[in-house]
């Protein structure tokens, strides 16, 4: 009988990770069944110009305004739906090319996403940044400061999950 | 004075470095009369107005609205430190650097009394009262970058009470930070 309380309590601790920490290579079922959602924009800021803001970016006013730019134009803005490790790819401005891969829900079903960002200068399919971050699920994560010919690249992600 | 000593002194001389100093009526005199250490004190000031200029416009380019909001988030990021380590750290710190200044038991244990709240009261009591708790409500938490690398320019995180912006600092052909 002690020695089956050892086991359970040797055990225990790891069962209870083993949702939390899927095997390398082997996503959990939860991973495999669920969609990620992730809506793409692409806008454009300027210095110059009177203060305008694309209607179609009323609900990123607060976190653009707080840039030092007087315009804000949403240049494209595309949706996609994903599985878990599969890409979605966009072009962009100034030769540059974004991927956005969603890796996985974590336990507390923020989406950890892997993004590249290539291209531009200084020579094409030039990887320039790449990075690793969980997100909650209805958020935004703002990339900006690339240049494009007339001013500077924002780039908004939102992620849902289904 | 020759130009070879004129020269290496003329900044120091044009900023008032040598004021007082012997050297001072000699460097002014020889740059009177020299047109060649003349014209390297003019470029010296060129220059010097150049940096300044420069320096003043990424100043002017520089968003610093948010430096509050992203010192309070590594503050919050910093006092995670369990609660024993701080007590530890406050007293060793007390006797061993402060022991002259808290010679007497009653000090210490006035210090005692009065820091042991402020050590621990934010970190275990609910109610947060203190500067500290402003990040509670200012600092973001809605997005977490856990790896960031940024190759060919500069790269930083900005976390506010609106979201997280991973921005980019481009650099033109020439090596200089591009303006904003």
């Amino acid at each position: 009988m002690k020695a089956l309380a050892l086991a359970v309590a040797l055990f225990a601790p790891a069962l209870a990770r083993a949702d939390v920490a899927p095997t390398p290579g082997a996503p959990a079922t939860k991973d495999a069944d669920t969609k990620v959602t992730v809506t793409i924009r692409v806008i454009e800021a300027k210095q110059q110009g009177p203060k305008q803001l694309d209607p179609r970016l009323a609900d990123l006013e607060k976190r653009l305004t707080g840039f030092s730019y007087s315009q804000y134009k949403l240049l494209e803005e595309r949706r996609f739906e994903l599985d878990l490790h599969t890409p979605a790819q966009m072009e962009l401005p100034g030769a540059r090319h974004l991927l956005v891969t969603p890796r996985r829900i974590a336990h507390d079903d923020k989406i950890k996403v892997h993004l590249e960002l290539t291209g531009g200068t200084p020579g094409a399919h030039t990887r320039y940044l790449h990075t690793d971050y969980a997100i909650q699920k209805g958020a935004t994560l703002l990339v900006g400061g690339p240049k494009t010919e007339d001013g500077t690249l924002f780039i908004a992600l939102r992620h849902d999950a289904k | 004075m020759k130009c070879v000593e004129c020269l290496p002194l003329a900044g120091g001389w044009k900023d008032g470095a040598l004021d007082g100093d012997a050297r001072e009526d000699e460097v002014a005199l020889h740059v009177a009369s020299c047109a060649r250490c003349a014209g390297q004190l003019a470029a010296f000031e060129g220059v010097a107005a150049l940096l300044r200029s420069r320096l003043a416009a990424q100043a002017d380019a520089a968003d610093f609205s948010r430096l509050a909001a992203d010192v309070l988030r590594r503050v919050r990021v910093e006092r995670k430190e369990p609660w024993r380590a701080r007590a530890s750290a406050w007293l060793t710190e007390m006797l061993r650097y402060h022991r002259y200044a808290t010679s007497g038991f009653a000090a210490a244990a006035a210090a005692l009394a009065i820091g042991l709240p402020v050590l621990f009261g934010s970190g275990l009591g609910s109610g947060s009262n203190g500067p500290l708790a402003i990040h509670e409500h200012t600092a973001a938490n809605d997005v977490e970058v856990e790896e960031l690398e940024v190759e060919h320019q500069g790269g930083t995180v900005l976390s506010t009470a609106e979201g997280t912006t991973i921005w980019l600092s481009p650099e033109d052909p020439d090596g200089h930070e591009a303006k904003q």
